[in-house]
């Protein structure tokens, strides 16, 4: 039961880095996405703030997947440690 | 001798004159002529500064909106060109909407207590025309956090003539501006958060500017 928790905190907090990857790559959460929008007359390019989620790093995938990794990593070393005790002998 | 060398002398001094004035009177090739006010709108195309702080940690890319300001422009003396430009400092996002609050707040720009940040044209050096277009050098006062700088802005500057395509955005001949420039925070005593400045946010951020008016607002 501990190595299967400890298995599925350690896939979850992939995936939700793999996410973050995917989807932004940035480091904070933004909430206005910046687009290039080209003027036909002067050839210019400006920014346009469109209302957009992204989920950054900071302050959303960051502390959400550092601790499954340490729920994940200590499940483990608990495992392993109560693994390594050395078995009682019964006479 | 003497008498030649004084000809000499002043005859080069007065083609040095011709060619300095020439230099710093160098026309734009359009037809307007006289003094022109040109009034920065958003209706002639999107006025916005954007900025880049690049620091170790955290690289924020942000702008600045709310522009106003009027220029006067000869048309036939680039050189003369003056006027005042102002951004407000509520209208500066980066993308993040607590972000934006830090940046406004007292420990950052201020905007409650210094609201706009200008920039006043006071001379204009190293012109140069391509046509309807100019290169030159800005210098001029820099105002924000309430504190002024002189500083020297790199720019171009295009110049369109009322045509049936400019009268669809606004009246009068067109005006573009271009300018990037770097200001460090430090000469404007914004000091951050404690540690923040040379970690999350550049000591230095560099703008680029982009400024559209018409003569005819």
């Amino acid at each position: 039961m501990t190595k299967t928790i400890a298995i599925l905190c350690i896939i979850a907090a992939a995936g939700l880095i793999a996410w973050w990857g995917v989807t932004s790559g940035e480091l904070w959460t933004l909430d206005k996405v910046a687009y290039t929008v080209t003027d036909p007359l002067f050839g210019t390019e400006s920014i346009e703030w469109r209302e957009e989620f992204r989920v950054g790093l900071l302050p959303a995938v960051g502390p959400v997947a550092a601790t499954l990794l340490v729920v994940g990593g200590f499940l483990f070393w608990k495992r392993r440690r109560i693994q390594m005790k050395p078995q009682a002998v019964i006479a | 001798m003497n008498t030649m060398m004084k000809k000499l002398l002043a005859t080069t001094l007065l083609l040095a004159g011709i060619a300095v004035n020439q230099a710093t009177t160098q026309p734009l090739v359009v037809n307007a002529i006289g003094q022109k006010k040109v009034t920065l709108s958003d209706k002639v195309g999107k006025n916005q500064f954007t900025w880049v702080s690049d620091a170790p940690l955290e690289k924020i890319n942000g702008t600045a909106e709310g522009i106003s300001g009027t220029l006067t422009l000869d048309p036939k003396n680039v050189a003369g060109i003056r006027g005042t430009i102002s951004a407000q400092v509520a209208t500066m996002k980066t993308g993040n909407g607590t972000r934006d609050g830090h940046l406004r707040s007292d420990q950052w720009l201020d905007a409650a207590k210094y609201p706009t940040i200008s920039f006043t044209v006071t001379s204009v050096k190293d012109v140069s025309i391509t046509g309807a277009s100019a290169t030159g050098t800005a210098i001029g006062n820099f105002t924000m956090h309430g504190i002024t700088k002189s500083v020297a802005v790199p720019f171009t500057l295009k110049y369109i003539e009322e045509s049936a395509k400019t009268r669809e955005r606004a009246p009068g001949d067109l005006v573009m501006l271009t300018a990037q420039f770097s200001i460090s925070l430090k000469d404007f005593n914004v000091a951050g958060s404690r540690g923040t400045i040379g970690s999350k946010v550049g000591e230095t951020i560099v703008v680029k500017a982009q400024l559209f008016g018409a003569t005819g607002l």
